[in-house]
């Protein structure tokens, strides 16, 4: 391959062909290299050390030792804090409601995310006002929609209630039963984040090439294939991009639990957030709220993972 | 930033900042600490941002600051007592604290335990004129940690027009076994949902019924953290209540306040800090009566008293007692507590001329003031075992909300208590021998 050796002079290379590093050039020198590689990525390094890694460790640490918060007294109990939460019936629990409480937040956030993007897409009168609407609930405070929910699911006063009671239907105790709490959270969660799903669903939807479904439909497929076969394939890389970024907001949804419900009632809403929460602020024991930090991040670790295999074998990028 | 990282290097990033997120266990307070000039600038973190009690929590800090006496309260409004504590345990190790607080009846001992709290008995004026029962809660191994400002008990109040409705004499809230009989024609015979509003865990269930609790001769606990909850008193308390929800028409509410005021509860127990709101915001009308007695009478006091935080000046030390004996002289006492419904802390606030006034008013801040001498400091498993309040709370949600027998939900917190109760024991004996 023919190298231009004069620095001054823009020499891009061919794509797909190794790249050669041009002689002389500015990053020539292995050692100036590293100090420019140094200089740039040190500021962010020591705020990430300090702020994310630092902590992070500390807290492996942490979960490994019995802590007395007065005194200070710390000593190494090994996996003892570990230990006692799986023993913990209410932690039994607490997994039980993050896993059922993500699946159905993702799910029907996306899922009803996308349906509005598909509505959004044509060609309707006032499109921009609903899209407007549509997306406002993303922006407003977390303990305000959970304030205001919490009136709506009122079983004696509440809208719901006096909905149903059009129909002659007696409404469900949403937040005082706990079949029924972590239901309440979850719709309240899907309405207030299913806008901004549903907005980036629309970008999405706005960058498919039109010849493709104009291809399909000369081929005969109908509406059904249509979206099967055009429009999920070429939506995977934004589908992917909110799930794996819904999955970890999810884990660590707190504000409208804990406006709404506090975790109640009978723990039926703590989720592994929350109960970090209740276990180092409120029980102040923070070495058995380290531990279950560690699950929680050993818990979004693999599903990130197994978010990242999947995305090996099912996503599109750029239409392939 | 999100359009120029890749996507995988972004869901890493995400991953990771997510995961730290929720493992590291610190948020930093802002740094609000400051003097300006020749006066100060007193830092007070409270629990009034609302209501009644957050309309006379300002007032009072304006009415200070309008003294010009070179203090000036920065005050900052928390929704409740946990968030106010939670601010102060977070920002202990960085310094981020408030020169003055108010530290609720669950959580002053903590920070006494951490020797985090001014001793107070070189500024508090007229400690004799404060209601004895009440100034002593604060004090501890000689010293005095804290003074009473909005302290409160839970009283009884019951819905006059179910209660009429339904032909049934007030005077049976005298007595849990009366009200119990009459309970299910409260119902039936107004428009009300239930006879008697429990609330849950985060309401202060335990404290609401602590005093059934000693009703029914039991307790939480002693005062050397032996715990009793699941001994018979407590057990039969849990397992009336039980009955209350199972057969006498009463339930478990989100907000017993709220909804006593809407309307849909005959009857419930709640803060004398809740009196000025309800009668606010109330539309029903309704009365107050001493908690129901069954073996014997029991109320706890409640609520939250003013502490000095260590860690400030001289200066501050002094400025923030001249807040603190500001909020809680006479005058003021009085005003607080015809405002809120929390109760007079001064007995020259209850015997002044305005106060005897307010109450020929209002008989049901009366019925507060004549039960104030019957109530006695809570039991060491609530207050002072951290949690033990939640974790109560929680067994009593147990009983009436999934109809658990009693003596097992009793069992299983009391467990729990005695494994908590270790290291506040350590730390006792640490500083108090």
């Amino acid at each position: 391959m023919a190298v231009n050796n004069n620095p001054t002079e823009w020499n891009p290379q061919p794509i797909g062909k190794e790249f050669v590093r041009p002689k002389g050039s500015f990053g020539g020198i292995l050692g100036k290299e590293w100090v420019l590689f140094l200089l740039l990525v040190l500021p962010n390094f020591i705020f990430l050390a300090t702020f994310t890694y630092w902590p992070l460790i500390r807290n492996f640490v942490l979960s490994t030792q019995k802590v007395n918060p007065y005194t200070k007294a710390q000593s190494y109990a090994g996996l003892d804090n570990f230990r006692w939460l799986f023993n913990d019936r209410v932690f039994k629990q607490v997994v039980s409601n993050t896993a059922i409480f993500i699946v159905c937040c993702v799910f029907f956030t996306l899922g009803l995310g996308l349906l509005v993007a598909l509505l959004l897409n044509e060609k309707l009168k006032g499109r921009t006002a609903v899209r407007a609407m549509v997306f406002a609930p993303y922006l407003i405070a977390g303990s305000a929609v959970a304030l205001v929910w919490s009136y709506i699911f009122n079983p004696r006063f509440g809208l719901f209630a006096m909905i149903l009671g059009w129909f002659d239907i007696s409404s469900p105790r949403w937040l005082e039963d706990p079949n029924w709490a972590l239901a309440a959270v979850i719709i309240t969660y899907v309405w207030k984040n299913m806008g901004f799903a549903a907005v980036v669903f629309l970008a999405g939807l706005q960058g498919i090439p039109k010849d493709l479904y104009e291809a399909a439909k000369l081929d005969g497929a109908s509406a059904w294939w249509r979206f099967r076969s055009v429009t999920l394939p070429m939506l995977s890389p934004i589908s992917f991009f909110l799930v794996v970024t819904s999955v970890l907001s999810t884990f660590q949804a707190f504000d409208l639990i804990d406006v709404m419900t506090s975790g109640g009632p009978v723990n039926s809403t703590t989720t592994l957030v929350y109960y970090v929460y209740e276990q180092g602020w409120m029980a102040q024991r923070w070495e058995r709220a380290a531990a279950a930090a560690v699950v929680l991040f050993i818990l979004m670790l693999t599903v990130t993972g197994m978010q990242m295999l999947w995305e090996r074998r099912q996503v599109h990028y750029d239409g392939n | 930033m999100i359009k120029n990282v890749s996507r995988r290097s972004f869901i890493k990033g995400a991953a990771g900042a997510a995961a730290v997120g929720a493992a590291s266990s610190r948020f930093f307070a802002p740094t609000m600490i400051s003097a300006q000039g020749s006066g100060v600038e007193l830092i007070y973190w409270h629990a009034f941002n609302s209501g009644a009690n957050g309309e006379a929590q300002t007032k009072l800090i304006e009415d200070f600051n309008a003294l010009g006496n070179g203090v000036t309260v920065v005050p900052t409004g928390y929704a409740n007592y946990e968030e106010v504590a939670n601010a102060i345990l977070t920002g202990l190790d960085s310094g981020d604290v408030p020169h003055i607080a108010t530290l609720s009846d669950v959580w002053w001992f903590s920070f006494y335990l951490r020797q985090a709290l001014v001793e107070l008995s070189p500024f508090a004026e007229n400690p004799d004129d404060y209601i004895a029962s009440l100034f002593g809660d604060y004090t501890r191994n000689g010293g005095q940690w804290g003074v009473p400002f909005a302290r409160s008990t839970p009283i009884f109040y019951y819905n006059v027009e179910a209660f009429d409705a339904a032909g049934v004499d007030p005077a049976v809230v005298g007595k849990w076994s009366d009200f119990a009989g009459a309970s299910a024609s409260l119902v039936d015979a107004s428009d009300v949902t239930y006879s008697f509003g429990f609330g849950n865990a985060a309401s202060y269930g335990a404290w609401t019924m602590h005093g059934a609790v000693w009703a029914f001769d039991g307790r939480y606990s002693d005062e050397d953290f032996n715990i009793l909850i699941n001994k018979e008193g407590s057990v039969a308390a849990g397992e009336f209540m039980r009955d209350m929800v199972q057969t006498k028409k009463a339930g478990t509410v989100d907000n017993p306040t709220n909804e006593f005021i809407a309307g849909t509860l005959a009857a419930m127990i709640g803060s004398t800090g809740s009196l000025g709101t309800i009668t606010k915001d109330g539309t029903v009308e309704f009365k107050t009566a001493k908690l129901p007695e069954e073996i014997k009478f029991g109320c706890p006091t409640g609520g939250t008293g003013l502490s000095i935080i260590a860690g400030a000046t001289d200066e501050q030390q002094q400025a923030a007692a001249t807040f603190m004996n500001f909020c809680t002289n006479t005058e003021n006492a009085s005003f607080w507590s015809q405002y809120t419904g929390y109760m007079p802390v001064r007995t020259s606030a209850i015997e002044s001329e305005d106060y005897q006034a307010f109450l020929a008013e209002h008989p049901n801040n009366q019925v507060a003031i004549e039960q104030l001498p019957l109530t006695q400091p809570q039991d060491s498993a609530r207050v002072f075992i951290p949690n033990g309040d939640a974790n109560i709370g929680k067994a009593w949600e147990q009983i009436l909300v999934n109809n658990t027998p009693a003596q097992q939900a009793f069992d299983e917190v009391a467990a729990l208590l005695e494994e908590d109760k270790a290291p506040v024991i350590e730390a006792l004996s640490a500083i108090e021998g």
